[in-house]
């Protein structure tokens, strides 16, 4: 097709002009309302959208809407884009000229059915092929998309695919570098709360001697009473010590194939007694997987997320256990803890595995931290998903021998 | 009973042409109005022009503004007069923020609050706006009540200001006089009603590139002094608050058109618009005859009449300031073309300082330069 070269001017100006005004703010939803609203203005669009995909779904969500925000309202709920993915890949760019009222294509909003008149949709493709999303555009004209404005829309849709993985890459060196750090800095943690607790745990041992010594020699009844409590109070602090040396990888191990599918029944049996009513444990873990271990500090990290998960939940509620296999070529089994609960903030999540971290009244803060450790010692990590008011997912890798 | 009726008046007594105005608007109107839409020249006591339409409307909501001049049915002033047009609608809501250049998010606050009154339209909405022309809060404000309400709503209205006159710009209601403000009023209305909006310049130049900006001023055109550059092409030495009248700068768009960008006037080497633009837009130099914009004016009377089954009922008209300064003794034409086209119906308007409407397609702006239309539907 030949394009006069006034209008060639026009193509290459707009082109021009909506590519050099992409990547400015370098942040996802932004770029987008740009990107539409761009689109929008320069080829007279009346709505336009953005639909993500969801690879993980095979749906298309509502990602974000410019000149109808009825569509505010669907945002974060899944939309019907009228055609399967692979119909929108096979046929793109995919255009609808000439609908009629009656007989349009796919459901759409009452008030925009008798307006509509055609439409077009735009993958947004990612470098490995795969789909970022679809921009869908609602022109109020049947000659909405005339020559050479299809061929257009979809080169500018190719240039914003690469502003939007350049955005994710940089998002994920961000995440990269924030994990890093976090841990770093537990790391750091870990090695001075190791020192102290070794020193301390010397300290506490000739304490407890010197206390008992005494005990056996006072007749007081009241001075016996006495050093009952600072030997019970020692004895507490060699506990607190022991978590600490477990969460410094600093504690003994002794390490045997165990299966995973037993420890977590026997901590879910002891702890069922605690468990108030209005919670209701559901577990998955009939599969049968074999780690290399020590039983009874997984046993103790097991039941520290357990508790926590049961703590977060004061009113009810339901918690599930499940235990995952590894997927083929993979080593790693996943033991997923779900509550119902109140769930955490940014701000808790970021410091959950931090010693003395607690937003408990009365929680010594090193449940989780101990686990954090046990479970780095036999070469797995902890990931943790929480939304406040939602619940939280605990999610423990392992390493699995056969 | 009409969707508009009109008053107007050019009593320099204030109060009396606020009273006057109003009654005769309510008695052409000929039933109980919904709204008062208010344009009086910027030498008006605002406060006691507003007392004495306050003296016949009673409970009924106003807004208005201090415009470079009206224009009515039955003629025009520039810089003097009271136009008040009494409009008859299903629902009105009205609303006013104040400051909108001073940050915050004003169009949000506006969109958000009329939102849920849209979405359960019962009728043909129309968002009616007044800006300061002034403002360089105008774009954004704009651009967000748009993210926030729809184009299933049509916009319309315009901005209070002149650049011929540099005169104080003023937005009011029945309660408060205001600068830097977008007053309006969202209204339902039973009768169908259409937009026209169009300036008639054409490009004279070829495409240059903003290359750098600062607020309201393009600091470099095509990597080159912006003023040596716009006088260059042009071949006048004139001030840019002259040049600008006749020749404007307008943004490509796919179909044709072009927005309209006003230099209004030069700053050092710079040239300061009426309405910011981005880095990297594509602008060309325009040029309109007078021939051209009572062409435009014609096509977007047309545009608006073939929506509504051909037959006006009565309008309200937003022309340009500066298609008066350039139309001069010839802007009768302009009033002419109205009447001829939509018949003897009663119409108001303003010679305004910024337009807004949709051209042609998608998303509403603000313009420059343009002749814009609401009619409603015999």
């Amino acid at each position: 097709m030949l394009i006069k070269n006034s209008d060639k001017i026009t193509t290459l100006s707009v082109m021009y002009e909506i590519i050099s005004s992409m990547g400015k703010t370098m942040d996802w939803r932004e770029e987008i309302r740009h990107f539409l609203e761009k689109v929008s203005f320069f080829f007279g669009y009346e709505v336009a959208s953005f639909l993500r995909f969801s690879t993980k779904k095979k749906k298309f969500y509502l990602e974000e809407v410019i000149g109808f925000p009825e569509g505010k309202e669907l945002i974060e709920h899944e939309i019907d884009s009228g055609y399967g993915v692979e119909e929108v890949m096979e046929r793109a760019p995919f255009i609808i000229q000439s609908i009629s009222p009656k007989n349009t294509p796919f459901i759409m909003h009452p008030i925009l059915r008798p307006m509509v008149r055609s439409l077009g949709f735009f993958p947004v493709k990612r470098e490995d092929d795969k789909l970022y999303g679809v921009v869908r555009l609602f022109s109020f004209r049947e000659d909405g998309f005339p020559d050479p404005y299809p061929a257009m829309i979809t080169s500018l849709c190719n240039s914003f695919s690469l502003i939007l993985s350049h955005i994710d890459a940089k998002n994920e060196i961000l995440e990269t570098k924030e994990k890093l750090f976090h841990s770093q800095k537990i790391e750091a943690i870990g090695r001075l709360a190791g020192g102290i607790a070794h020193n301390f745990n010397n300290l506490l041992a000739i304490v407890m001697g010197y206390a008992s010594l005494l005990k056996d020699k006072e007749e007081e009844p009241a001075n016996i009473m006495a050093l009952n409590n600072i030997i019970y109070a020692a004895e507490r602090g060699k506990t607190l010590t022991y978590n600490l040396l477990d969460f410094a990888r600093a504690g003994k191990m002794v390490k045997e194939p165990l299966l995973l599918t037993e420890l977590l029944d026997s901590a879910l049996n002891i702890i069922k007694e605690t468990v108030g009513k209005g919670i209701v444990v559901d577990m998955g873990i009939s599969a049968s997987v074999k780690v290399k271990g020590d039983r009874t500090k997984l046993s103790d990290a097991f039941m520290s997320i357990i508790f926590n998960s049961i703590e977060a939940m004061p009113e009810g509620g339901r918690m599930q256990v499940c235990l995952v296999p590894p997927k083929k070529k993979e080593n790693m089994a996943v033991i997923s803890f779900r509550d119902t609960g109140h769930g955490m903030n940014k701000e808790t999540l970021e410091r959950v595995f931090e010693p003395f971290f607690t937003t408990k009244e009365m929680g010594a803060g090193l449940g989780l931290t101990t686990a954090y450790g046990i479970i780095k010692e036999h070469g797995g990590y902890i990931k943790i998903t929480s939304k406040p008011g939602k619940g939280t997912e605990v999610k423990v890798y392992l390493p699995v021998i056969k | 009973m009409n969707t508009i009726g009109v008053g107007y008046s050019t009593e320099h007594d204030a109060l009396k042409a606020g009273r006057v105005s109003t009654e005769n608007a309510i008695h052409e109107l000929g039933g109980k109005p919904s709204l008062f839409v208010v344009f009086a020249a910027s030498g008006y006591d605002l406060s006691s022009l507003i007392q004495g339409i306050k003296s016949v409307s009673k409970k009924t909501p106003v807004i208005g503004s201090s415009m470079g001049g009206c224009l009515h049915s039955k003629g025009y002033y520039a810089g003097d007069g009271v136009c008040v047009g009494a409009i008859k609608a299903k629902d009105v809501y009205t609303f006013y923020r104040e400051g909108i250049s001073k940050g915050g998010s004003p169009g949000k606050d506006i969109g958000d609050d009329l939102w849920t009154k849209v979405k359960d339209r019962k009728g043909n909405p129309l968002l009616f706006l007044l800006f300061d022309g002034n403002s360089p809060g105008i774009t954004n404000t704009l651009r967000d009540i748009y993210r926030t309400i729809d184009t299933t709503c049509n916009y319309f209205g315009g901005g209070a200001g002149s650049n011929v006159d540099n005169i104080d710009a003023y937005q009011f209601t029945d309660t408060t006089i205001m600068q830097d403000a977008c007053v309006g009023a969202l209204c339902f209305f039973e009768k169908k009603y259409s937009t026209g909006v169009a300036h008639g310049f054409k490009p004279m130049s070829s495409p240059m590139l903003v290359t750098k900006t600062k607020g309201n001023l393009i600091t470099e055109l095509d990597w080159q002094s912006p003023l040596k550059v716009y006088k260059e092409i042009i071949g006048e030495d004139k001030p840019c608050s002259i040049l600008g009248l006749n020749y404007p700068l307008g943004i490509m768009r796919m179909r044709g058109d072009r927005l309209i960008r006003d230099p209004i006037k030069e700053d050092g080497d710079y040239i300061q618009l009426f309405c910011g633009i981005e880095e990297n837009t594509v602008v060309q130099i325009m040029k309109g005859s007078k021939k051209d914009i009572l062409d435009a004016e014609r096509s977007a009377i047309k545009k608006a009449l073939s929506e509504i089954k051909g037959k006006a009922g009565g309008g309200i008209i937003f022309s340009c300031i500066s298609r008066y300064a350039l139309l001069k003794d010839k802007y009768g034409e302009e009033m002419k073309i109205i009447k001829e086209l939509i018949g003897d119906v009663p119409f108001f308007g303003c010679m305004s300082f910024g337009e807004v409407g949709i051209l042609d397609l998608g998303m509403p702006m603000f313009h420059n330069k343009t002749f814009s239309c609401l009619l409603f539907e015999k």
